[in-house]
């Protein structure tokens, strides 16, 4: 080695080597990473949008949200992430979940929650406007909904930039959680039985099992 | 012993095997990142760019009202990724990677790698799965069989860039290993923060610092089996696959590390369905630590003779003037040698002396090969350090 190479970079291409005044010597590994990127995010991604949901829920059905909430999502409607009950496939069997159907996305967040419904409702709206969405904020007072397993949660609806929706909170046995739906006004309201529906189905399933 | 120095002939054995091994390995070579004539600078910084624009939108949202919760996680991570990169520094003994190579390396695996690559393709992965195989499937395999594929080849993309930057530099076998470790240092460093960051939201934000805290500490305990680990043996594969001036290609070992580095990363992702979330997730992880450090010390052990044989060549004309003799040498390279050398020290403090002399003996490689082999003041100051902890050692004995 001598300080000639030291300094190659400050030094002019070498002719045979110049295109465009770069050096085509670095350009298999130039490539190489825009190839891996253009697949990472471009490719891929669209293969995603590509395929369609097709895991419609079957009479019967019913999700999971913790070790004792369960609901009933609409049969016919897909089921885009959460647990069925009973089928045990994996190591994980319960969590939030999200069903779609008629242009509607309906979304259940359960974690650990030591409140009220009313305070759960709060602090949803409270972290939700000052972080992810900043246009949300919900209408008038809530209202109370109870479910024929005698759970007493509140409803409101919301707006918000990124869409219109119903938002309900309920904490049973110390799981908070945060029900979402929504979609295009007009379809949300065609849906609104089969989101009343589903809110209804919400249970604990702890007495039963008792 | 007691050197008598004399200059080495400039046409000798000893100098023209200096030359070559200088030559081959790069050592003492700097490392010049703005480069405006290569393809790869551009591609760096363009694709970094991607990935801050990428974080900050991803952050941008929440950073004010977790601003608690934050703080804290990046503390926490980056003092523990700050300990990590202590240790790789340690470890980094023969050619010592230039800090700007490094800080290239960490940069890439904490920003492009993570928010450039990862985050898009990982969302998109997680997608697809559940369409065709399932929720059951995906929430036991998924993250299994999407970071070992995504990840590495983003954390390894940043590597073959620098490979494009200082080809001089990134050549052996060690280099894979080592700057490999630290671009999965960045990433991992990196990614533990964005877990705790997350975490900041779980319970419906009402215990952010709490969360933060405990989410930190959890990633931080696990982290002796991380990111360093799997990008380490696969790029120490890639080169062994592409083959360099230094390192001859040997494809089979390439393929095989690249592939256990990708493996050990879906153990550790997956330890939670392969145990079927009982008692035997701690044995598959347990297991694959054991199996993955294993691997790593087998990499690092074939790795070394390449290096070793560049010490020996950069040090012949030290050798032949009697600065240093080939059994002092060996002391330092040879394991088997260092243990004797250890074991006939009589006491404590001549042990130290002779770990000293040692890495004196490394320092004066490092300056030879930064000097280009000329005869410098820092070479003559590094050959005064050996004389003098040489004399040291003598004293303790």
């Amino acid at each position: 080695m001598s300080i000639t190479t030291k300094d190659r970079d400050d030094r002019r291409v070498p002719v045979e080597h110049r295109l465009l005044g770069l050096d085509k010597r670095s350009f298999p590994y130039a490539f190489f990473v825009l190839g891996v990127f253009l697949l990472a995010t471009v490719v891929i991604p669209r293969i995603n949008d590509a395929i369609d949901w097709d895991d419609p829920v079957q009479a019967g059905d019913q999700l999971a949200l913790s070790d004792t909430v369960v609901f009933t999502p609409t049969t016919g409607w897909d089921v885009e992430s959460g647990y069925r009950v009973g089928e045990g496939g994996s190591a994980v069997t319960s969590g939030s979940a999200v069903v779609a159907g008629d242009g509607v996305i309906f979304q259940v967040e359960a974690d650990t929650f030591d409140g009220t419904p009313a305070e759960l409702l709060d602090q949803i709206e409270k972290v939700t406007s000052a972080t992810d969405d900043p246009t949300f904020k919900v209408d008038g007072d809530p209202a109370t909904v109870t479910t024929p397993a005698g759970d007493v949660g509140v409803i409101q609806t919301y707006s918000s930039v990124n869409g219109d929706g119903v938002i309900a909170a309920f904490v049973i046995d110390g799981t908070g959680l945060k029900v979402t739906a929504y979609g295009p006004p007009a379809q949300l309201r065609a849906a609104s039985p089969e989101i009343d529906d589903m809110i209804a189905s919400i249970r604990s399933t702890k007495e039963s099992a008792a | 012993m007691s050197a008598v120095a004399t200059a080495p002939d400039a046409g000798s054995d000893a100098v023209r095997r200096q030359r070559e091994a200088l030559e081959v390995s790069g050592w003492g070579e700097r490392f010049v990142f703005f480069q405006p004539h290569n393809l790869c600078f551009w591609v760096y910084v363009a694709l970094t760019g991607i990935g801050v624009f990428q974080a900050w939108s991803y952050f941008d949202p929440e950073i004010g009202f977790y601003a608690g919760g934050f703080a804290i996680a990046a503390v926490l991570c980056g003092l523990c990724g700050a300990a990590w990169f202590l240790w790789f520094r340690h470890i980094d003994r023969w050619e010592r990677q230039p800090g700007g190579l490094v800080v290239a390396g960490l940069i890439w695996g904490a920003i492009p790698a993570t928010f450039g690559f990862a985050m898009t393709v990982n969302t998109a992965m997680l997608g697809i799965y559940p369409k065709l195989f399932g929720q059951d499937w995906t929430a036991d395999w998924a993250a299994g069989a999407t970071a070992p594929f995504t990840e590495e080849s983003a954390k390894l993309c940043g590597f073959i860039l620098l490979m494009g930057l200082a080809p001089r530099l990134v050549r052996t076998a060690n280099d894979g290993l080592v700057i490999g470790a630290f671009i999965g240092l960045g990433f991992a460093a990196f990614e533990d923060f964005l877990y705790a960051a997350n975490s900041t939201g779980t319970a419906f934000g009402t215990d952010p610092i709490g969360n933060a805290v405990h989410m930190s500490a959890t990633r931080i305990a696990v982290s002796f089996v991380s990111h360093p680990l799997f990008s380490a043996l696969v790029c120490c594969g890639a080169i062994y696959l592409l083959g360099t001036a230094a390192q001859p290609r040997r494809v089979g070992r390439g393929i095989a590390l690249i592939l256990a580095g990708m493996f050990f990363h879906f153990t550790w992702d997956d330890a939670v369905g392969l145990g079927q979330g009982g008692a035997a997730v701690f044995l598959v992880m347990v297991l694959s630590t054991i199996l993955g450090f294993t691997v790593l010390a087998i990499a690092f052990r074939a790795a070394g003779p390449r290096e070793h044989q560049f010490v020996r060549d950069i040090l012949a004309p030290e050798v032949e003037a009697g600065t240093l003799t080939a059994e002092e040498v060996d002391g330092v390279l040879d394991k088997k040698a260092r243990k004797q050398f250890k074991k006939s020290a009589p006491n404590h403090k001549a042990k130290r002396a002779c770990k000293h002399l040692r890495r004196a003996i490394l320092d004066l490689t490092h300056d030879v090969a930064d000097a280009g082999g000329a005869d410098t003041d820092h070479v003559q100051h590094a050959r005064a350090e050996v004389a003098r902890l040489r004399a040291v050692a003598a004293t303790a004995g």
